[in-house]
């Protein structure tokens, strides 16, 4: 029994959390009597197309333990760093603005990604602020953050 | 009589390439839109001359949407989102450094795709407008249930998870403000997501970011392509497709004169169309074959004829961008629909042949940058994603000017990542996404209407077009499932 055969099981079981959450929560919504325009109708159904799906999920999930291929290695470092470090820059955006954040992102970036070369890490992340600043903000009077 | 001649004066072509070239720059940009584009050039163009107008919208708008199609083969991202279907193929060739091709075909077939638009427009706009107005709710639903079978061609691995993709999708759809109680649905008390989620910002996400997040995760920081391939290219060879570019401009035409279905849906649909017909692809679908691509790009082309046929005819948009034309009309103090005919036909005329000189343009345009823009494949990943990711951001934000977008962006990119790593198609989901507000409104419509009638199976089903689509939309589910059972246990089918 493999990692993955463990992980395709979390995920039907997941998806069928999902599906009755949804099926919960559309019953919330419903407060107007009639059925046919409720905005409770379509997210019930797709609640219980869900719910079914997931069911047929596990079950081929259960019976395919045997057949696992094994998955592509995830570097989580490199994954969650970057995630971190567009949140970093979305959270950073209104603070110190378009160019000096997009600066330090893209420098930031580049390290993580393990570019060394200074000429790359100074000149890339200036040239294309500056291109990106007069393409939006300059010629099609895009408003930057 | 109309002198048709008078419009290939200079000023009008010169007018209408300025306009492609914008259209160029937007469509290729990820989050800048053809409709923000129309809109902008609304206000600009208010004191010129509507045939003026007219000019520059068509170029911005037929050139705009080929474009999309530059950053989707090139970058993974579609530039606008009835270029989604053109990354399923296009870019797996610019991987296999065949970029250049990709592009000289998504131009030519564009090309093609508007010209057959166009000239529908031009010769049957009043008959396709009846098929289009004699839709019901129920047959909107159905249509959009129809779209959503084709999650079976979008998805290469597993039938079932493309399926629960694409609820997924309808679900995400659902957020915001319910259009008929004004209720929020799924917001979770956030405000800003009571306008619903923006699809500018979804895209992004799923194709853009998530990339960047696979390819990092990976380690994957070489080039995109090792090398170009150093092929020249054949223009007989790419024009030999040229049986299933028409048909994927029948579709595309005829899909875009549905009011409010639009590109994304008329290219995945011919794309699905060419995925069963093509008998034996140049490659497998999914991983470089050159029909997707045609497909793909000469409907999402030819649905502009198509929107414009209710927009001219009846003053209905048919999509977004004729939507912000209707009000170009409106401010210049025109009236479109039937008495456009007979008051100013000129003013149709110069949207036809505005937008066959902006088919010109696409070609004149596509082939003198292709060869250059293709360049962008060879440069290392490592300084390609940070760019792009930079790119996402931007973009997204450029939308709506929110920086609550661009979370939504980040969190679209993180959930395409798991998605894609897990085997589930985030095309599904896109598609998903697009039609399940359109099946909710129109389901509830149509259920309510047969309601107040005394049958009510009679009232939603018993019409001619209802059962056609009816039987479309279960034949299409029915091969696709046995199309996958079959390869499951191994069958060639």
């Amino acid at each position: 029994m493999g990692l993955n055969y463990i992980v395709g099981l979390i995920e039907g079981l997941l998806f069928l959390v999902l599906s009755i959450g949804i099926i919960v929560y559309a019953f919330s919504l419903h407060s107007y009597g009639e059925w046919a325009l409720s905005p409770a109708l379509f997210p019930l159904i797709l609640g219980g197309v869900l719910f079914c799906f997931s069911l047929i999920l596990l079950v081929k999930r259960y019976r395919s333990k045997f057949k696992e291929r094994q998955g592509v290695s995830i570097d989580w470092f490199l994954a969650l760093g970057s995630v971190g470090l567009s949140i970093t820059y979305a959270l950073l955006l209104p603070v110190l603005h378009f160019t000096l954040s997009t600066l330090l992102y893209l420098s930031s970036f580049l390290l993580i990604l393990g570019v060394r070369n200074l000429w790359i890490l100074i000149g890339l992340p200036i040239g294309l602020t500056v291109s990106i600043y007069y393409i939006f903000g300059v010629l099609l009077k895009v408003v930057l953050p | 009589m109309i002198d048709l001649w008078a419009f290939l004066d200079l000023r009008f072509i010169g007018l209408v390439f300025i306009g492609a070239v914008m259209g160029l720059i937007v469509g290729a940009l990820p989050g800048l839109t053809v409709t923000m584009a129309t809109a902008l050039l609304v206000s600009i163009t208010m004191p010129w001359s509507m045939k003026d107008a007219l000019a520059v919208i068509m170029g911005v708008y037929v050139v705009g949407v080929y474009a999309g199609a530059i950053s989707a083969v090139l970058i993974n991202i579609p530039g606008a989102p009835s270029s989604v279907a053109t990354t399923l193929d296009g870019f797996p060739l610019a991987k296999q450094g065949r970029a250049k091709t990709a592009l000289y075909a998504a131009a030519i077939h564009s090309f093609i795709g508007s010209i057959i638009g166009l000239l529908i427009l031009l010769l049957i706009a009043k008959p396709v407008t009846k098929i289009a107005l004699a839709f019901t709710p129920f047959d909107y639903f159905l249509f959009a249930l129809f779209g959503l079978t084709i999650v079976g061609s979008l998805t290469s691995k597993d039938f079932l998870k493309g399926l629960i993709s694409a609820t997924i999708g309808v679900l995400f759809s659902l957020v915001g403000m319910d259009p008929v109680f004004g209720v929020g649905r799924f917001t979770f008390g956030l405000i800003n997501l009571l306008s619903g989620i923006s699809i500018i910002p979804a895209l992004i996400g799923l194709f853009g970011f998530s990339e960047v997040l696979m390819q990092v995760s990976h380690r994957s920081l070489g080039m995109i392509a090792e090398r170009l391939l150093d092929e020249r290219v054949d223009f007989k060879s790419i024009l030999k497709y040229w049986p299933l570019s028409i048909q994927a401009s029948l579709i595309g035409t005829f899909i875009g004169a549905l009011p409010g279905v639009g590109g994304p849906i008329a290219a995945l649909m011919a794309y699905d169309f060419a995925k069963r017909s093509v008998k034996e692809p140049s490659r497998p679908f999914g991983e470089g074959a050159i029909e997707g691509v045609i497909a793909s790009e000469a409907a999402n082309n030819a649905c502009i004829g198509g929107a414009l046929i209710p927009m001219l005819t009846m003053a209905i948009p048919g999509d977004a961008v004729t939507a912000v034309m209707l009000a170009a009309f409106y401010v210049h103090g025109m009236r479109p629909g039937p008495m456009l005919f007979v008051q100013t036909p000129d003013l149709f005329y110069a949207v036809v042949i505005g937008g066959f000189i902006g088919a010109f343009a696409v070609l004149i345009l596509a082939v003198s940058l292709a060869p250059l823009l293709a360049r962008i494949v060879t440069v290392p990943k490592s300084i390609l994603l940070p760019a792009i990711s930079v790119l996402c951001v931007v973009g997204t934000y450029a939308v709506n000017n929110s920086t609550f977008d661009i979370f939504l962006m980040i969190f679209f990119g993180v959930l395409g990542f798991v998605l894609r790593e897990r085997g589930y198609s985030v095309a599904s989901l896109v598609l998903g996404l697009v039609l399940g507000n359109m099946m909710d409104f129109n389901l509830r419509k149509a259920v309510a209407l047969a309601q107040t009638s005394d049958s009510f199976i009679v009232a939603l089903l018993y019409r001619p077009i209802t059962l056609v689509l009816l039987v479309m939309v279960i034949s299409s589910f029915l091969l696709s499932f046995l199309r996958f059972r079959s390869r499951d246990r191994g069958e060639v089918w």
